[in-house]
């Protein structure tokens, strides 16, 4: 099984390939089985999208690419496990997210 | 023994000038002409008081706030650049809060280069993102001419 918070490690690759080519029966097609599998899986490192924003972008000015990162339901800011930000860029995010607030360009609370 | 001070500038240093960026908000219940006055005779006493000057003020829109304010669900937004010390914060903080048009501010320091001479103009970037805001389009950002400050 995958580990809980868990490195990006590929051995667990090729254990869920052989074990879903035993159920599917895909040896005699020309699939490629690892496009067709989820290499992600729930408590891995790979479902972070906002990794790649840069800091030069995170201001309160741009409040619209940081509502992106506030949570929908309770407009709470997204946490750095979900982001993927480090701790330098998650903290620039609550310093500007929090004046936006002020300023009323984003809300408190839904 | 009389200690004369043959320049103000030698009382406080004014060598020291750093650039401060501020947003204000005025409240919805305005005319153009209240605003003008009042921005006139702010930018007055920075120049006179602090011994400093204005660079940029810009104008944001009449715009919505997601919370209410004093009563206001709408209101105007300025952006200004000032170039001056830090010995006149405090009292250019208590000359702003004592506005009652003026609902909130935020000073914050900045480092920005702003060539005013040649065709580069300085824009800040929720300018540079006004055209292509969703909420412009849905109309609920309005930007008339009569409220943009004029030099």
């Amino acid at each position: 099984m995958n580990k809980k918070f868990g490195r990006n490690d590929n051995s667990n690759k090729e254990a869920e390939i052989a074990f879903v080519s035993n159920i599917l029966d895909i040896s005699n097609t020309a699939v490629d089985v690892a496009s067709v599998v989820g290499t992600y899986s729930i408590f891995s490192q790979q479902n972070k999208k906002y990794a790649e924003v840069k800091d030069d972008l995170i201001l309160y000015q741009n409040y619209a690419l940081l509502k992106s990162m506030l949570i929908d339901v309770s407009r709470k800011i997204m946490s750095r496990y979900h982001s993927g930000f480090s701790r330098k860029k998650q903290s620039k995010l609550k310093k500007h997210v929090s004046i936006c607030r002020y300023l009323g360009l984003l809300p408190y609370l839904k | 023994m009389a200690i004369i001070a043959e320049k103000k500038s030698d009382r406080f240093n004014l060598k020291k000038t750093r650039s401060y960026e501020m947003v204000l908000l005025y409240r919805s219940n305005i005319s153009s002409v209240e605003i003008q006055q009042d921005l006139t005779a702010l930018f007055s006493f920075i120049s006179s008081r602090c011994f400093g000057g204005v660079t940029i003020c810009e104008y944001w829109g009449l715009r919505p706030i997601s919370y209410e304010i004093l009563g206001n669900k709408k209101a105007h937004y300025y952006y200004v650049i000032v170039e001056m010390g830090p010995d006149f914060i405090k009292e250019l903080d208590f000359r702003i809060r004592t506005n009652p048009n003026v609902i909130r501010k935020l000073i914050l320091r900045t480092e920005v280069d702003v060539n005013i001479n040649g065709e580069s103009k300085f824009q800040s970037v929720m300018m540079k993102n006004l055209p292509g805001d969703i909420e412009k389009e849905m109309g609920e950002i309005q930007c008339n001419d009569s409220f943009i400050y004029k030099f």
